[in-house]
């Protein structure tokens, strides 16, 4: 306890976004230090049962999904926002943690905030309180997601005034309506980027008998992805296997065939923003429809996404600026404040 | 000095103000050219009517906070088919404070002093260790001090027996911390080493005096002087058997010697060391006989045979011709 105590003394305080597709660390009075995927390349040799060690984190690892030999598994230990691999989690904090302080010396022993999608159950909410303490913290704390998305956009979530922000991340879409530093309404779906992509896979799949990848499908959606039909028509050349053939072959696609693709997916997200604003408050719900709905997550960089939004329901739609480290920032801010005021913000376990 | 401050200020004022004037007008521009009224910007653009007019007179007043008016920017650029990113890098460039709204927590706790300095905390690991130190220093002053002032009751004790013995013949009951003293017999326990020198004169003089205690007649021994300053004493008077032990565990002991005097009946504790005077043979009970070792007359005594399944050995012993034998 005492050594976890001397050690804090040589490590920041960290605020994580441990997200399905990437994790971010804000240290605090730096800024945004990491921000790599959420991926862990296992190699094991010696057959199955044999010794594992890990291969690779982060860029490096995600560079190998899908294009592993048999002994290394190119793996995301998150899934749905949620740990998915509890160990694989634990190494991969405690790697990215390690990366973030300079000194060699001593292991770091941080305070840490964390946070979770607010649809993430008490089992889950202890695994990941577990895991940071595993990979060295010296304390943890939770917030839940759209409420550090909320502080890091910048809105006024102290006010008696009602904000709805909605946080798309990799794996759950979080939206939420705050007022006076508390949630009044917030509802997770388990629909994200991971699902845009595994849309555009079974579209590509369906419609052309053709495999592709998740690499393949991430970058579709990153180049011509589109939420809402819009003036100019993308296109895209992409490889993969043609099913009945059997052999790689290339094809185009453009982005009206993506904007079908990814209906269903953001038919869940619609509706969650629907159903947040009929349980809202009468009184919050007109302060939503003066100010606006705020998008964060790297899901909200999906071309138009605003748009659909906007003319979904009719209210105006604010886009964060820098959408992919709000949460980060957000927890990063709290963090400054626990000391000065304690934990108002943070979420009960 | 201080107009130069003024001018800064006036022109700083002025150059925000200007700019402030630019972004509004060049989206006021904008509509204007394209023949839009504020009605149709609003329904177009979602927002409300008082939020455009807002924009495009720059008064931030009537705006929510600046997250939410970079929004309506990009929003209201793309309607106009201006650049999004100009027209928000225009609204940063006029509005450089306050990026980030204030959050002001509902419950203020007692302000806590942030103990993050690395200095704060290092500082009072230290001070904790030095008081921990200072503190550890003076429990052991205060111990050896007490068992100094133990000796020297005992020997101002002894000089008070001796004088007893004189009146009444028979020594008198007798309790210390660190001498029991039962039916004339005496006992010295010494808890450890360091104790033991600082009780030595202490213990010859007791040791002495349980000479005079068991010898048949004390009356007679008009020669002993004792000096319970220096704690020394001069006994003539034929020597009695000495048994001593050393416990390495807590036992119960029992022993009287030939007279059927019960010379000590208590807990020995683990570390202790007892030495006893009285007339062989010994009868000895031992509650934890494996823990305890036993000299007769500084002869070691054996007493594995006596020691039954339950650790508790009964025997009697005395020496002759420098070996123990048991009765």
């Amino acid at each position: 306890m005492l050594l976890k105590r001397f050690r804090g003394m040589f490590s920041n305080d960290l605020s994580i976004d441990l997200g399905t597709a990437n994790t971010l660390i804000y240290a605090r009075g730096k800024g945004i230090v990491l921000n790599e995927p959420s991926v862990v390349a296992i190699r094991q040799d010696r057959g199955p049962g044999g010794p594992k060690s890990i291969e690779a984190f982060g860029k490096e690892a995600k560079g190998m999904l899908g294009r592993t030999p048999q002994n290394i598994t190119a793996i995301r230990p998150m899934r749905d926002g949620v740990i998915a691999d509890f160990n694989i989690t634990e190494k991969m904090l405690q790697h990215f943690i390690r990366q973030v302080h300079e000194s060699q010396l001593l292991r770091p022993s941080p305070r840490v905030l964390i946070c979770v999608p607010c649809g993430a159950t008490q089992v889950e909410r202890r695994a990941i309180r577990e895991s940071a303490a595993g990979a060295g913290a010296r304390s943890v704390y939770l917030i839940e997601e759209p409420m550090a998305a909320a502080i890091g956009a910048g809105m006024p979530v102290d006010e008696p005034r009602g904000s709805m922000v909605l946080d798309i991340g990799g794996g759950t879409s979080e939206v939420a309506v705050i007022s006076l530093n508390g949630i009044v309404y917030a509802a997770s779906v388990r629909v994200g980027g991971d699902k845009f992509d595994e849309a555009i896979i079974a579209y590509v799949r369906r419609n052309y008998g053709i495999l592709i990848g998740e690499t393949t499908a991430e970058k579709i959606k990153h180049e011509i992805g589109t939420a809402y039909p819009g003036k100019e028509l993308l296109e895209i050349e992409v490889k993969g296997r043609n099913l009945s053939e059997g052999i790689p072959r290339s094809f185009s696609l453009n982005s009206n065939e993506i904007l079908e693709a990814l209906q269903e997916p953001l038919h869940g997200i619609i509706s969650a923003v629907k159903t947040a604003l009929e349980q809202t408050p009468p009184e919050l719900g007109a302060d939503v429809a003066e100010r606006g709905i705020v998008l964060t997550g790297g899901g909200s960089l999906l071309r138009d996404l605003d748009r659909l939004i906007m003319e979904e329901t009719g209210l105006p739609v604010v886009m964060a600026e820098e959408p992919l480290t709000c949460v980060a920032r957000g927890g990063g801010r709290v963090l400054e404040l626990i000391d000065q005021h304690g934990g108002d913000f943070l979420a009960v376990e | 000095m201080s107009s130069s401050n003024t001018t800064d200020t006036t022109e700083s004022a002025s150059q925000s103000d200007h700019e402030k004037a630019i972004f509004g007008d060049a989206l006021r521009q904008a509509r204007a050219a394209r023949g839009h009224t504020i009605t149709e910007a609003a329904k177009a653009t979602r927002l409300a009517e008082y939020i455009i007019e807002a924009i495009e007179q720059s008064d931030l007043n009537r705006l929510p906070p600046p997250t939410f008016v970079q929004g309506y920017l990009r929003t209201y650029a793309r309607f106009l088919g201006l650049s999004e990113q100009a027209a928000v890098d225009n609204f940063n460039r006029a509005v450089p404070y306050k990026r980030e709204s204030e959050l002001h927590p509902r419950t203020s706790l007692p302000s806590q002093t942030s103990s993050h300095s690395p200095l704060i905390r290092s500082v009072s690991i230290i001070l904790a260790f030095v008081a921990v130190l200072a503190l550890s220093y003076g429990a052991y002053n205060y111990y050896v001090k007490t068992a100094v002032t133990i000796g020297q009751e005992n020997a101002s004790t002894l000089a008070r027996i001796r004088t007893e013995m004189h009146d009444s013949g028979s020594a008198q009951d007798l309790t210390q911390h660190s001498v029991i003293s039962e039916d004339g017999a005496l006992v010295v326990v010494a808890p450890d080493e360091a104790e033991e020198i600082k009780a030595t004169d202490n213990r010859l003089s007791v040791e002495a005096a349980a000479e005079a205690a068991a010898a048949p007649a004390p009356v007679e021994k008009t020669g002993a002087v004792a000096s319970a300053d220096t704690g020394s004493l001069e006994v003539a008077a034929p020597t009695p058997d000495l048994l001593e032990m050393q416990a390495y565990g807590d036992s119960w002991v029992e022993i009287s010697d030939a007279a059927d005097r019960r010379l000590y009946h208590n807990l020995l504790k683990d570390g202790h060391r007892l030495s006893l005077r009285g007339l062989a043979p010994f009868a000895v009970f031992l509650g934890n006989a494996p823990g305890v070792e036993i000299q007769v007359n500084k002869i070691k005594v054996k007493i594995y045979r006596f020691i039954r399944a339950n650790s508790v050995a009964r025997f009697s012993v005395s020496t002759e011709d420098g070996s123990a034998v048991f009765h």
